[in-house]
């Protein structure tokens, strides 16, 4: 039993720094799926995010001494630039996909491939290469106090990244926002029922962008995240983190708390798999690094088929907006 | 001509020109912002892509090669296109060709067969494996309607898992960790003639299991009842239903077939453009797939042009990054055909400002 609180201690510090940009990611894929815009382009938005943030570091420090460390404000700095990067990189989605109408999907491809495309030919420009490493990265603390909680302390406030938190109040907000707010209400209604929600005056264009700009902030922050703490550089790529975030979302039913069950939970596994190979205990068990990796996946699909009986997506996910059509 | 402009069918044909002239003048953009002349940059495409220089090609290893990248391309896009047809988003390639690949290299790797018997059995594996990759996504869309986007992007990543898992544990190279034996000379796709009439180039005859396919393509579609029921399916459910079409096997054999047409890009490019599978990578062939499928509006002949124009610019780019004076990124081609792709995406843009250009007068005042 020691044994296995043992290595729980050891996991779960681990476990929630993986899950921090999974879920402020799939939290960005709610809003914008919650208004009605699917967005599968959540990889290149975290791809654009995690080479701003390396790339704010690498501004702010390349004509320092090597000795300086990067401190709390430039982080803080280059997370914000991250997000706005992703924010504003995802605004291409939104013109594409709300304003003129087009294929979500496609657009969201584009939005994946542009991304992967333009940050690395930046990278390579500015810098000579197409690798980006970050001199130092968040730091990992115990949080005064609370890790002295016995059982929990260890668990949940030893090791972690301040981004952890940071995650969570966001999370925190957006579910007070979007479930507890008129605007959240108008929101959600834009996803469910756009036609009605316009008859009762609610610029549904309007909040459609919101939700899509929201996506690119949160997704362009899990990419700033994912670089500054346990990634330290940027390679153009984000070992589809975005599609296991849209995975996340949709295990979580696009609701709120179930994406933060879900995230930690796919977080978790991804943990397992890196420790698989190196854990005596979970060498033991014998299972594959591969299940563990697969199972968020395979799961998903799961999960799929069990509510395809009664649908939970927002009802006009993935519709155009035809102010016309009733 | 203004009649003729504002025909839809043309503008709908005339959108792929559209889109591939604003990658090029995003991609001229990109030069000049390295501070390079895009002409000599172009006269290095022509170069690299096709071997063009001094106004004459020297030799075809250039343009074998401009063939060996348009191969997987092109499977990809008739993968694509095919499920497209049906009006099914196929975004699963990827992973239907990393399947089709482990099975073919499986297969390559494994039995010691003469060759006329070896090349049949790794190119049927491969087909075999893409189609039943896609049965997974293809039930749940059939049967369940379960939304084939997201099924298809989750067995992508699975995929990737599936073959590490195999690789790691029945054909592991001894000498690199994380790639897969190479396939025995007997089960590849190249083949002596081939290499040397274009002085050294890996072209394999992939290039005509590809183009035999777009000419089954073309057939199946345009000239059977199947295909004419996919189609059917792809425009209306209902109505197909209506008529008495069985609808939901029809997506499901749509999406197997394209699996399987993505099975063979795996073929192609795991036994001919090299000659073994490496894991943790996802190739990016089923994403130009897309591309592709969009530029050549889903018709064979369409498909088949669109993947040399995309090899020609991936293959030319080299050339263009090795010659040039100051230092192009790697990354020129590839942001160019995203361009592509998010101007195919929304291409009645243009098409609503032709019209409005044309007719003069303002339409859509009434909202």
């Amino acid at each position: 039993m020691g044994g296995l609180l043992d290595f729980l201690y050891e996991i779960f510090p681990y476990a929630l720094a993986f899950t921090a940009p999974i879920l402020i990611t799939a939290i960005g894929g709610l809003m914008s799926e919650r208004s009605g815009v699917v967005n599968i382009g959540l990889e290149g938005l975290m791809i654009v995010g995690s080479f701003a943030g390396a790339f704010t570091i690498y501004l702010l420090t390349k004509n320092a001494d090597t000795g300086t460390a990067v401190n709390f404000g430039m982080l803080l700095f280059a997370l914000f630039v991250a997000s706005l990067s992703g924010g504003i990189f995802s605004l291409l989605h939104a013109y594409a996909s709300i304003t003129l109408k087009a294929n979500q999907i496609i657009s969201g491809t584009a939005i994946n491939m542009l991304a992967a495309s333009v940050t690395l030919f930046l990278s390579e420009f500015f810098t000579g290469s197409e690798r980006l490493a970050v001199v130092s990265g968040v730091a990992r603390n115990d949080v005064p106090l609370l890790s002295k909680i016995p059982l929990l302390g260890p668990l949940f406030f030893t090791k972690t990244y301040f981004t952890t938190y940071l995650v969570l109040i966001i999370v925190a907000i957006v579910w007070f926002v979007l479930m507890k707010r008129p605007f959240g209400l108008r929101l959600r209604a834009c996803g469910e029922y756009p036609q009605a929600a316009e008859s009762m005056g609610i610029n549904v264009i309007f909040m459609r962008y919101v939700g899509v700009f929201f996506s690119g902030c949160f997704a362009g922050l899990g990419g700033g995240i994912l670089v500054l703490t346990y990634n330290t550089e940027f390679t153009g790529a984000v070992s589809g983190l975005g599609f296991l975030a849209l995975a996340t979302l949709i295990f979580g039913q696009w609701k709120p708390w179930k994406v933060v069950g879900a995230s930690f939970f796919f977080g978790f596994m991804r943990t397992m798999a890196t420790m698989a190979r190196v854990n005596d205990g979970l060498k033991s068990l014998g299972i594959p690094q591969e299940v563990y990796k697969a199972l968020p996946y395979a799961l998903t699909l799961v999960a799929l088929l069990i509510f395809s009986k009664n649908t939970v997506a927002p009802k006009a996910l993935g519709e155009t907006f035809d102010s016309g059509k009733r | 001509m203004r009649e003729w402009l504002k025909n839809e069918k043309t503008l709908d044909r005339l959108a792929p020109f559209i889109a591939v002239l604003f990658g090029l003048i995003v991609g001229i953009f990109l030069v000049l912002f390295t501070k390079n002349s895009p002409i000599e940059a172009f006269k290095y495409l022509l170069r690299g892509g096709i071997g063009l220089s001094d106004g004459k090609i020297d030799n075809l290893q250039k343009i074998g090669n401009l063939i060996l990248m348009a191969t997987p391309l092109m499977l990809a896009g008739l993968a694509v296109a095919f499920s497209f047809k049906t009006g099914i988003f196929n975004i699963g390639v990827s992973g239907q060709m990393l399947i089709g690949g482990l099975a073919a290299t499986y297969f390559g790797t494994q039995f010691d067969l003469p060759r006329l018997i070896h090349v049949p059995v790794v190119i049927i594996a491969a087909a075999i494996a893409g189609a039943l990759w896609a049965f997974i996504p293809a039930i749940l869309k059939a049967k369940y309607k379960v939304n084939e986007v997201v099924t298809t992007i989750m067995m992508n990543y699975i995929a990737l898992e599936v073959v590490s898992f195999f690789v790691r544990n029945l054909i592991q190279s001894e000498r690199f960790d994380t790639e897969s034996l190479r396939v025995l000379p007997s089960a590849t796709l190249r083949v002596e003639g081939m290499y040397e009439f274009f002085s050294r180039s890996n072209i394999n005859i992939g290039i005509f299991i590809a183009l035999f396919m777009a000419v089954v393509y073309a057939f199946v579609l345009n000239k059977t009842t199947f295909g004419y029921e996919l189609k059917a399916v792809g425009h209306n459910k209902d109505a197909s239903e209506y008529a008495g079409i069985n609808v939901n096997a029809k997506i499901l054999q749509a999406l197997m077939i394209s699996g399987g047409i993505a099975g063979l890009a795996g073929v192609s490019f795991y036994l001919g453009n090299t000659d073994h599978i490496a894991i943790g990578q996802l190739p990016s062939f089923g994403f130009d797939g897309i591309v592709i499928a969009l530029l050549g509006l889903n018709s064979a002949i369409g498909v088949v042009l669109a993947s040399l124009l995309l090899a020609f610019f991936k293959v030319g780019s080299g050339a263009v990054k090795a010659s040039l004076e100051n230092n192009v990124p790697n990354q020129l081609v590839p942001t160019m055909i995203a361009v592509i792709i998010y101007f195919s995406a929304t291409s009645l843009l243009f098409k609503d400002l032709i019209k409005k250009l044309l007719s003069g007068t303002k339409k859509g005042g009434a909202k």
